[in-house]
This record gives structure tokens, C-alpha cells and sequence, in this order.
């Protein structure tokens, strides 16, 4: 949902940039309402926070231009990190406006302190769930508590990594958590529970940068799935990650929100159900090779194209439009469930929301053929 | 925090200016969907005969302010298949009063509940949902218009009961019922109703909110005997805006009969699971009921021919006694003599519920 939520803003800047609505430059910064301590609420009017009950207080987001490993970048444009010469990746990122000398003085609109009467200097700070992508070439998901996120790497042959992030995707010391490396289990289906068969301690470095675990040496792809608490006697989430190949700290994989491309409809059935059948391919290469976060890219293209798909329903052979309008329905339903699941790197339910999407897609190309 | 250059923020020191007064703040939005021009025609439609105010369910949608704290809600719901409950897997035959919602309408809603939520344009905002017209009936005047003898009290300290009543039609004679309605006392403790015909084990219709009048296909009927009585099981349940108080109910049952006799009957079949049905003689299937007694995970009928194809005649996901249902099929569906009926049902915990089937002669 949260990458999701990044490329909604990335469509929403593409509209922003077209020439229709270039006049009305406005709409790059809104006004919202959230809390001090939790950033994620974001609320249309004031009231108090749905997490600690604090006063919502008013601030002012627009949006950027960042890299996805130098987060100090903020450009107005889309373009090269001037560090990295990485490509930038649209963010969006909260304003103030602060007195130089007197920092308790703070606004969401330019003007004078009312100490010193300096102008006030506007500044921006990082917004929670702006950047998913992997600092150390590994996977980024999400937690399910929508707060902390996590990267696993495979750096070496038998090695696996854990680094854990804020929401702001700022690293944490990893010494406050716990967690395994699990590499085989069994479903017990009288106890309804898993069982672990095989895992390994993650242990946290002296420094607290990383967690690891020396898993033995197998041959690529290495499936481990992590399984690491954040709250002191909570619960342990899981994390499926398959490593088709060495993780290379300076590979970055390419931002999420810089490969979404603009969805081009066919006019005719046939060519939106060979179309959906292409994004199919696209996802399945994503599901097998576990790079779960990536994948709500093609299956919201894919659903996208089955709701234009659904206006020429009429026009398929009749004793097909029922089974059609099922197919069309399951994938809508299973593309926004890849798109869920998919943050949270579970394979568990990644998996089933495969199941899903595919049996649609095979249905609609069924119809078609 | 980042400190930029000034000259970068020149354009944004005057936006920001322009906020002085926040006339159209929101949470940030990401989608092109609003409330007002395309969420709520779909949940007027399709929603809306319960999510209205004073319906059954806990909250109205039917209002942007009523339905947008539901946004996670209404979307967790949506992708689970839990709402609209309809149940029907649509691979298989061809249903009357189609409750699912399309590809774009599920595809607009989900968008709209991750996506901000947003309002739309006040001014496009739609009309105030009406209050049923308490006094008629979509079919028009009834021929036998029966309605509970008393006031059913569902009291302060009860959330939930089940009422069973007996109502006497007084007929003189024989007459076939061409269609039949329900009128609930109060829309906002009706879960659902049952009606039977003699001894209760022929369900006339059943009735959960928002459903159509039940109207047979033409030429067909169900006999009513002179001085027949009519069975009502009905399932009151409050929301927690009636908790802590008492309310009261008065349901309305509509019959129509035809002009002539000259119909066909229509009886009913109960098939178990594990007793499949064989046809003595060629029939019609015109309907089925599920009979539930705990919700299900699957739950189908499949037709077995005398030259052993199989043919499903309904398959129903994660059905729930909660909203008993005939499903009328579009077009009837021919049994011929010698073929069989077979349930089948998927639960984690046993059960046995059965289908019954509305057939007629041929």
C-alpha cells in the first residue's frame, strides 16, 4: 500500500508537470494535519491523533525530488543525484518555516519572528515511508506495525544480513531486537502451527549496524526467511526472502517510482487480455524471484487494464461474460492484495494472492485465444 | 532536516502564502476518485439499502461525513469478499439480482479508501438519502397483505434473538402466490426472514435486506391451501446504536397471487450432503436456498446426467447463515428424469447443511 502510495504521488506529480495544469503550481504543496510523534497520520481537519490522542497540528508537504541512498537530496526536478548520479525518485517531504537565531520559532508560512523579526527561512524534513529502497542491495520491506522496516542481504555465500530501519527509513541499532534465520519449516496441520526444522540465530554486530547469521553454504537461490521481534514479548513477524545472487552493496536495484511508466490502453480485447497476460509474466518473474516489493508496479498496471477491459464485456460471446466478469473482478481483488502483501514480505500471502491473480489472468486469456 | 537554498523555495514561499486560510486542506491525495462523483452512486446502489441511516447495519455510508472514517474498514471488507455478501462464485450459472460489485466499481472503491478519501466537489454532492415510504409496496397493492399479530420486543438487555411465528391467511380457497414481499417493522433490528409454507420445511421466500420482492418466473406459482398458514422465522439483531434500549417490531408480509391455475407448481427438494437426489420424472429447477446452520467455507450443487457429465448448478464462497438467500436463476435449468443432484460442502468444522431446490414439473 505504502509503495502504492508513492507512485499515486508520482501520477500525481506527472499531472502536476502536464501543461494543462502547469498554471496551478499551487497543488505541489498541501496543508495537513498530523501529529508530532506520528508522522503516518495525516488527517483533512484538526482533531487529535488515532494512536496517542495528541493534538493534531497543522503542516504544510510538498513534493521532491530524493535519492534513493543520499536522502539529504531534495531537488524540485526529476534528475541525477549529484552525488551518485543515481536517478531521483519522487518523495514528499514536510515544510517549515524557522527563525535562524531562534529555533523554537516555527510556521507553515514565510513571515518574521516575532522575537527578532528576522524572516523566517524555510526548511523541509523527511516525511515516514518516502524511501523503500534497499540501502545495502538487499530486499526492503515493511513491518507489519507499519513502523519498522528491514533489509536482508546476502552479501556472501553464507551469510545473511538483517538491517533494520525507522520509518524514515533511517537505520536503527539492531541490539534492541531479536530475531532468526529460518531455512526450513513444516506446517503442522493438527496444531495449525509451524514448525521450525532448521534456523540460526540472527546476532547483532558490536556495533549494531547489522543482525547476521552464518547459514552454511547451498547453492543460488538461497531462500531464508527472517523472523524478527521489535517489541519486547510481542510477537515474531515474518520475512520471505529469495536471493537469486550475492547482494552487492553498490548495486542499488533502481528506485521503485522511477520505472513506473504511463499505461498505454490497446483499443481492441484481444490486445488488453495479450496486455494483462505481459504483466502477468512481469509479476511471476517478481513473485519467484521474491522481490515482493516491487511487484504492485505490474499488477496495478494489469489491473488497471481489466477494468478498461470490462467495458467490452458485452462484446465477448455470451456464455462467456459471467465467467469473464469473475475473472476481471478476481483480478482487481488479487492486484491490490499483491500490492498489500507485497510490502510486507510475506510469502506466505504473496503467494496466495498469486494464486489468485493468476488463475484470473489465465481465465481472461482463456476468453481471448 | 535539509536545509535547501533560498532560491529554490522562491515559488513555494508564495504557495504558502496563499494558505493563510486552509480552504482546501486534505489528507494528501492520490486519487482521482472522490466521494461525491464516483463512491457514493456506488454505494447508494449497492450498499445503501442497509448502510443508510436507521438500516440494519452500524453506520450509514451514504453521506461523505458517515462514510469516510470507514475507509480501511470498507476496504478490508471489499477485497475479502465479506461485502457485499453475495456469495456466488459467477464461473458457474446465471443469477437474478446480481449483488456483487463489478471490476471498477470494487477497483473505484479500494483506490478511493487508500488513496486520501477524498470528498470531491461539495457542489456535485448527492441528494439526501430518502426515508422509505413506509406505506407502499414496489409491486403495488398486495391480494393478502399479513402482518405479525403483535409487537415483537427486542428488550434493553437483548443484542440479538430469533422469532418464530405462525400467521393465518384465512384463504377460502386454494390460491397460487405469483410473487412475495417483506416489509420489516424496523429496518434497523430485521437481520433476515424466513418464510414457510405448512409445516416449515418449503420455504416460500426468504428476505434480507435490500433483497427485490421475489417474483416467480412467469407461469409459475406455489400453491397456497384455503386456510394455509404461513411460517415466519425472523432474526433480529441490534447494532450498538440500539444498545442499552428496547425496541419494538411489526413485519408486513405481501402476497400476490395469479388470476388462474393454469401454472405450473413449483415443490421443493431438500438434497443433504452425502444423499445425493436422483429425478423420478423431468423437472425444471427454478431457485435455491442454502440452508446454513454455521458459516462455511464452500458450499455447491452439481448436476449429474444420466450419461454421468456433470454440470454445477451453483457454487456459493464462504456463504453465511447470516444472510439466508434464494438464488433465482436467470433462466431455469432442465433435471432431467434419471440425472442427480449432488451437494458438496468445505468447512473446518463439520457440517451438514442442505440446498433446497424450487422445481417444477415438465
Amino acid at each position: 500500500m505504502i509503495a502504492r502510495v508513492v507512485a499515486g504521488l508520482l501520477i500525481g506529480m506527472l499531472c502536476v508537470l502536464s501543461p494543462s495544469a502547469a498554471q496551478e503550481n499551487e497543488i505541489e504543496a498541501q496543508l495537513v494535519w498530523t501529529c508530532p510523534v506520528h508522522r503516518d497520520v495525516t488527517e483533512s481537519e484538526a482533531g487529535n491523533c488515532e494512536f496517542c490522542e495528541g493534538e493534531l497540528i497543522q503542516t504544510l508537504v510538498q513534493q521532491a525530488w530524493s535519492c534513493p541512498i543520499h536522502s539529504v537530496i531534495s531537488e524540485r526536478a526529476p534528475g541525477k543525484c549529484p552525488i551518485c548520479a543515481r536517478d531521483l525518485f519522487l518523495i514528499t517531504e514536510e515544510v517549515t518555516f524557522a527563525c535562524p537565531m531562534h529555533p523554537e520559532v516555527s510556521a507553515i508560512a514565510s513571515g518574521s519572528c516575532p522575537i527578532c523579526n528576522m524572516a523566517l527561512e524555510p526548511s523541509t524534513s523527511s516525511r515516514p515511508h518516502q524511501n523503500h529502497n534497499p540501502q545495502h542491495g538487499g530486499m526492503f520491506f515493511m513491518a507489519p506495525d507499519n513502523w519498522h522496516h528491514l533489509e536482508g542481504t546476502y552479501p556472501e555465500e553464507g551469510v545473511f544480513r538483517v538491517y533494520l530501519y525507522n520509518n524514515f527509513s533511517e537505520p536503527l541499532n539492531v541490539k534492541a531486537f531479536k530475531g532468526r534465520a529460518v531455512l526450513k519449516e513444516v506446517f503442522d496441520k493438527d496444531t495449525k502451527r509451524t514448525r521450525e526444522l532448521l534456523a540460526y540465530p540472527l546476532l547483532a554486530t558490536s556495533d549494531g549496524t547489522y543482525l547476521e547469521a552464518h547459514i552454511g553454504s547451498s547453492d543460488l537461490p538461497r531462500e531464508v526467511t527472517a523472523k524478527v521481534r521489535f517489541e519486547r514479548n510481542g510477537d515474531f513477524d515474518r520475512f520471505d526472502f529469495i536471493f537469486a545472487d550475492i547482494s552487492v552493496d553498490a548495486e542499488i536495484i533502481a528506485p521503485t517510482a522511477t520505472v513506473l511508466g504511463e499505461l498505454v490502453i490497446p483499443e481492441s480485447p484481444a490486445g488488453i487480455a495479450t496486455a494483462i497476460a505481459e504483466r502477468n509474466v512481469r509479476v511471476r518473474e517478481l513473485v519467484t524471484a521474491g522481490n515482493f516489493a516491487q511487484i504492485y508496479l505490474a499488477a496495478l498496471d494489469a489491473k488497471n487494464l481489466a477494468v478498461a477491459l470490462e467495458r467490452h464485456v458485452e462484446e465477448a460471446p455470451a456464455e462467456r461474460r459471467a465467467s469473464l466478469n469473475w475473472a476481471l473482478r478476481q483480478l482487481v481483488r488479487s492486484a491490490w492484495l499483491l500490492d498489500d502483501y507485497g510490502d510486507l514480505g510475506n510469502k506466505e500471502k504473496v503467494y496466495m494472492a498469486y494464486d489468485l491473480f493468476d488463475e484470473a489472468v489465465e481465465a481472461i486469456r482463456s476468453v481471448y485465444e | 532536516m535539509k536545509l535547501l537554498g533560498r532560491a529554490a523555495f522562491i515559488p513555494l514561499i508564495v504557495v504558502a502564502l496563499g494558505f493563510a486560510v486552509p480552504v482546501w486542506a486534505h489528507k494528501p491525495t492520490v486519487t482521482t476518485f472522490t466521494y461525491n462523483k464516483d463512491i457514493h452512486p456506488i454505494f447508494d446502489a449497492k450498499c445503501g439499502s442497509c448502510h443508510r441511516s436507521g438500516g440494519v447495519a452500524p453506520m450509514s455510508l451514504l453521506t461523505y461525513r458517515e462514510a469516510f472514517p470507514w475507509a480501511v474498514s470498507i476496504k478490508n471488507e471489499v477485497l475479502n469478499l465479506a461485502m457485499p455478501p453475495w456469495f456466488v462464485d459467477e464461473r458457474v450459472g446465471a443469477f437474478k439480482h446480481r449483488g456483487a460489485l463489478s471490476a471498477k466499481e470494487m477497483d473505484t472503491i479500494v483506490d478511493w479508501c487508500l488513496g486520501g478519501s477524498p470528498e470531491g466537489d461539495p457542489a456535485t454532492s448527492p441528494p439526501s438519502p430518502l426515508s422509505d415510504d413506509a406505506d407502499s409496496w414496489p409491486l403495488g397493492s398486495p391480494d393478502l397483505e399479513l402482518a405479525m399479530p403483535f409487537a415483537f420486543e427486542l428488550d434493553a438487555d437483548s443484542s440479538e434473538a430469533v422469532e418464530e411465528l405462525v400467521l393465518a391467511t384465512g384463504l377460502g380457497a386454494d390460491r397460487t402466490l405469483r410473487a412475495i414481499d417483506f416489509k420489516p417493522g424496523s429496518a434497523n433490528i430485521v437481520r433476515s426472514a424466513t418464510m414457510t409454507l405448512g409445516d416449515g420445511s418449503e420455504p416460500l421466500a426468504t428476505w434480507v435486506p435490500g433483497q427485490a420482492p421475489q417474483v416467480f418466473p412467469s407461469g409459475i406459482g406455489w400453491r397456497v391451501p384455503a386456510g394455509a398458514e404461513i411460517r415466519l422465522r425472523l432474526h433480529y439483531k441490534k447494532t450498538w446504536l440500539d444498545e442499552g434500549s428496547a425496541v419494538t417490531d411489526q413485519s408486513t408480509l405481501a402476497l400476490y397471487f395469479h388470476e388462474s391455475d393454469a401454472v405450473k407448481l413449483v415443490t421443493t427438494l431438500s438434497v443433504k450432503v452425502g444423499s445425493p437426489h436422483t429425478m423420478g420424472k423431468d423437472a425444471e429447477l427454478v431457485a435455491l436456498v442454502p440452508e446454513l446452520e454455521t458459516p462455511v467455507d464452500a458450499f455447491s450443487a452439481d448436476l449429474v446426467l444420466p450419461d454421468g457429465s456433470r454440470e454445477a448448478l451453483i457454487r456459493l464462497y464462504q456463504p453465511s447463515p447470516d444472510w439466508p438467500r434464494k438464488y433465482w436463476l436467470a433462466e431455469p435449468v432442465r433435471l432431467p428424469s434419471g440425472s442427480r443432484v449432488e451437494v458438496r460442502v468445505t468447512a473446518s468444522e463439520p457440517a451438514t447443511p442442505a440446498m433446497l431446490l424450487d422445481i417444477v414439473s415438465r
